[in-house]
This record gives structure tokens, sequence and C-alpha cells, in this order.
């Protein structure tokens, strides 16, 4: 199985005959190309033509983040499973106004239920308080049905998604970990700093995915397209991110594993250490191996084949094949 | 019938086992490339016929291997199993009648190393007639604007297709 290789230390990669090479203060290291899905580089690092080449030919993507964290951008080798009858549709359902709300609503149901699930799994643990949030969310769900257009919708999915943040405190419950409210480019505090950082791996994680894919991540119908950003993996992220990222926020501050000693107050915000953001992608890649039931495919499918999943049943539904119902978490 | 589609020796195969595979690859549609059954493909051949020169381009057609033998060429198809053997030998016969129809005679062989068993494989007359007709068929049922649904067969266990069809 391939996976990804996290850099922190800051260097050189290199091609070196046919695998990647990292140099670092005398320390090498060799990163075997068969082996290696994505490479994540957090440090400061040099890289030539050569090496961005092979990259390519190996079809491996990377991604980069800057010192504070924050989602830079990625190298996206050309495409490798090209398919022009697949990018056709997929423009097609992007032209189509009624196309592409069917598809943006089917997103943010999917963030919706997801997020409803989160909660109601707490609720089952004893915080009465969330029904609250839970009837609000429903509430406002229950009016994207008649919704004509785009922003629309996203201004629902943004209120939504802030009446479940807002439940956020409840469920934490630690004075270390205070949310108050969402706040990004800068975050202010530890939590909103998680959930950054948190948000920014499940993009590129869905971009990988979306690499091994027939779909051009270009065209996203939720996250409007100016087809030079990548657009289509902030749609599908919007599912996963209330049960892989939230759900392994909170079960990181209910086992203790972050300090307040893990942050750093910065005139740009609130910043994550390197320990804890290696902490933090440990417990992510567990998440991601982590095998559960789906229905038709059966058992032993990990939470990352199931991203795949979820493109493959874009791709049907752009085919024409099956209509998109978005993935639901059961528990 | 215009010729939308280059059917090729991959297409051909796939058209035999599963026409739904068929229609997906003509769309460029290719299979899951982490299928653990496509590495071990790969690797197969690799390991093997390590002298012979490998995976030759030919007129849309890829040649896994080939080699001169008594003066004829002989081309070589490599499989990982028998499973699948009648598939693939109708796949090599279209590999010798794409050679035949630009006037280079040729032999054929499947391989299957794992097993240790090899299969000769020449083009008749008869051969010949029946893949004209295949192609003619093949090309009518590309053209169909969507693919047939997934439907359970063998096959589906260990397709590299699998988590997209029943997706
Ligand atoms: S999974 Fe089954 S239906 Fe799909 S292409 Fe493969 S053999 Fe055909």
């Amino acid at each position: 199985m391939k996976k990804p290789v996290y850099i922190f230390s800051d260097g050189v990669l290199k091609r070196k005959n046919n695998t990647l090479f990292f140099e670092s203060e005398g320390v090498q290291k060799f990163i075997p190309v068969e082996n290696t899905s994505e490479i994540y580089i957090f440090g400061e690092v040099d890289l030539n033509k050569r090496f961005l080449e092979f990259l390519t030919q190996s079809e491996i993507i990377l991604h980069f983040f800057n010192r504070y964290g924050y989602y830079v951008g990625s190298f996206y080798p050309r495409e490798y499973l090209n398919s022009g009858y697949m990018i056709l549709k997929q423009a097609e359902h992007y032209l189509d106004l009624q196309k592409r709300l069917t598809l943006a609503k089917a997103f943010v149901k999917g963030a919706y239920k997801n997020m409803k699930q989160v909660l109601k799994y707490y609720q089952s643990r004893g915080i009465d308080s969330l029904d609250r949030y839970i009837q609000q969310m429903d509430n406002q769900f229950e009016s994207i049905s008649g919704i004509d257009s785009i922003a629309t919708l996203m201004a629902i999915e943004g209120n939504i998604r802030q009446t479940y943040y807002s439940s956020f405190d409840l469920i934490i419950d630690d004075d270390n970990f205070k949310f108050e409210k969402r706040t990004k480019r800068p975050p202010r505090n530890a939590i909103n700093t998680l959930i950054s950082f948190g948000n920014s791996m499940m993009y590129t994680i869905v971009l990988s995915e979306i690499y091994r894919t027939h779909l051009d991540p270009r065209i996203g119908y939720l996250h409007s397209t100016n087809f030079r950003r990548f657009t289509l993996n902030l749609d599908v992220a919007e599912i996963f991110k209330p049960i892989i990222i939230d759900r392994l926020i909170f079960s990181i501050i209910s086992k203790n594993m972050l300090k307040p000693e893990h942050f750093e107050e910065d005139f740009e915000g609130m910043l994550l250490k390197d320990e804890a953001k290696k902490m933090f992608i440990n417990e992510l890649e567990q998440r991601l191996s982590t095998t559960i039931t789906v229905k038709n495919i059966g058992n032993h499918v990990s939470y990352r084949q199931l991203i795949r999943i979820e493109l493959y049943k874009i791709e049907k539904h752009l085919m024409g094949e099956k209509e998109y119902d978005p993935y639901v978490t059961q528990w | 019938m215009e010729n939308f589609f280059d059917v090729k020796g991959s297409i051909v195969q796939a058209y035999i086992v599963c026409k739904r595979q068929a229609w997906l690859l003509s769309r460029n549609i290719g299979p899951s490339p982490d299928n653990p059954f496509l590495e071990i493909g790969k690797l197969i051949s690799q390991e093997y016929y390590k002298h012979d020169k490998k995976e030759v381009y030919f007129d849309g057609v890829v040649l896994d291997l080939i080699r001169h033998e008594n003066e004829v060429l002989l081309v070589g198809e490599i499989k990982k199993s028998s499973r699948s053997k009648n598939a693939a030998m109708t796949q090599l016969k279209f590999y010798l009648y794409k050679l035949f129809k630009n006037n280079i005679n040729a032999r054929g062989k499947l391989l299957i190393p794992e097993e240790k068993k090899t299969f000769d494989v020449v083009l008749s007359f008869d051969d010949i007639r029946d893949i004209e007709s295949l192609i003619e068929e093949i090309l009518e049922f590309l053209s169909r604007s969507s693919p047939p649904e997934p439907q359970k067969i063998k096959a589906c266990s260990k397709c590299s297709y699998k988590e997209f069809c029943w997706a």
C-alpha cells in the first residue's frame, strides 16, 4: 500500500537515480517512489524541475504548507487517467444550472447529515442540550429544497455550519479549548487553529484521491469555479470534514493529547507547533486507515477508500448511471 | 459505420469478459490505479522474460512481448492465470490480425508463467472472418451512449473496476 510522506525539516529534495532523496543538515534519506502516494511539505524545501518531472512520471502529488501550517498549494502532475468523456460530463453538469444545483445540494445534504450525526453521537453520550442545535440545523436545511441559486445555497450551508460550530463548546467542555466562534485567516484560538489545519489536510487528501480518478478537480459545483483553483475537492471534503476532522479533534482533546504548550501566539494568530502537527497527522492517518463496512462493497473499506468510492459515485452520477447520494455515517 | 472508437486489444479482451468494461475503456475510464491485481500483472511481465522486447506499441495495440523465432515473428501475451484464457486467446488473435493486415506474418503464444503454461496461437482464415465480425459488433456496441449496468459476474471479484462499478 502506498503511503503519504510528510516532511517537516528544511532541506533539499532531489531525484537520485530512480528514487527520491531528501537531504537535510547532513542527514540523507531515500524516499522510495513505489511506496509513496503523495508528499506533504511543511519545512523549507528546495527542489528543481528534474525532481518535479520525476514526480510526474511517478504520479506523485506534492502539497505545500507554509510555516504557519496554512495550505499554500499543490503540485498536481499531469493527469494520467484522462478521460475526455468524463470531463465533458463534468462540464455539462456545471453549465446546466439545474444539474449543478442537484449536485451542489447533494454536497450540502451530505455535510449537514454528517454534522448532525456527530452531534447525535454526543447527544447519545449525555449532552442533552445539543438537541436545540440539531433542531435548528434541521430547520435551516429544510429551506434548501426550493432554492435555485448557488449563492443562496452556500449561504444556507454556512448557516448550518455556524449552528453546528456553536455547539462545540458543549462537546469539548475544556477551558483550554474554548471555541467561542469560528475564526479563519488567521484562526484566533487553539480550537480554530486545529479546525483550520484539519480542514486543509482534508482538502489535500480529497485532492490526492481525485488525482486517482477521472475527475477534473477544477470543476466544482457548490464552490464556484474560476477554472484556476481546485474546487471539486472542497465540495467533497464538506462531507468528510465532520466525521473525520471534527471527530478527530474531539477525540484528541478528550484524550489529553494536546497541551496549551503545543500552540504559539503570534501576530498571525494562533499557531500549531510541529510536534502537535505530527501528532495530529499521525492520528489522522490512523483514522483514514480504519476500516468499516459499506453496502455493496462489503467489509474492510478504509476511510481513504471511502473517499475514493464517493468520487466514483460522483462519476456515475455524471454518466447518468446512478443518482448521487452522499455518504452518511452510521453511528 | 464510422469508426469513432479505436478498438484496441484490451477492448477486445474486455468485451469478451465484460461488455461494460469494454465500454468504460473506450471512454478512457481506466480502472483504479492501485488495484493489487493490476500491480501483480505489471510485476509478472517485468519479472519474467527479461531478455525479450516488451510492451511494443503497434497500430494502437500494445504487444506484451515479441521475439524472433525461426524467421517468424512471435508475439507473446502474458497473463496472470488461465482464468480468462479464451478472452486472452481472442486478444492475441486480434493482434495477429492487426499484424496480418499490415503484411506481417506472426505466430502467437499465450504465456502464463505462474502456471508454467504456454499455448500456441495461429490465425486461420476462419479466425479472420470471426475477428472482423467481432470488431463490427464491438463498434456497434461502443456507440451506445451509456454503458450497460454492472452485473455481478465471476470476474467482478478480481476486477479493477470493482469499486467503481459497485460504488
Ligand atoms: S466489476 Fe464486474 S461489472 Fe464491473 S467492469 Fe468489472 S467485471 Fe464488469
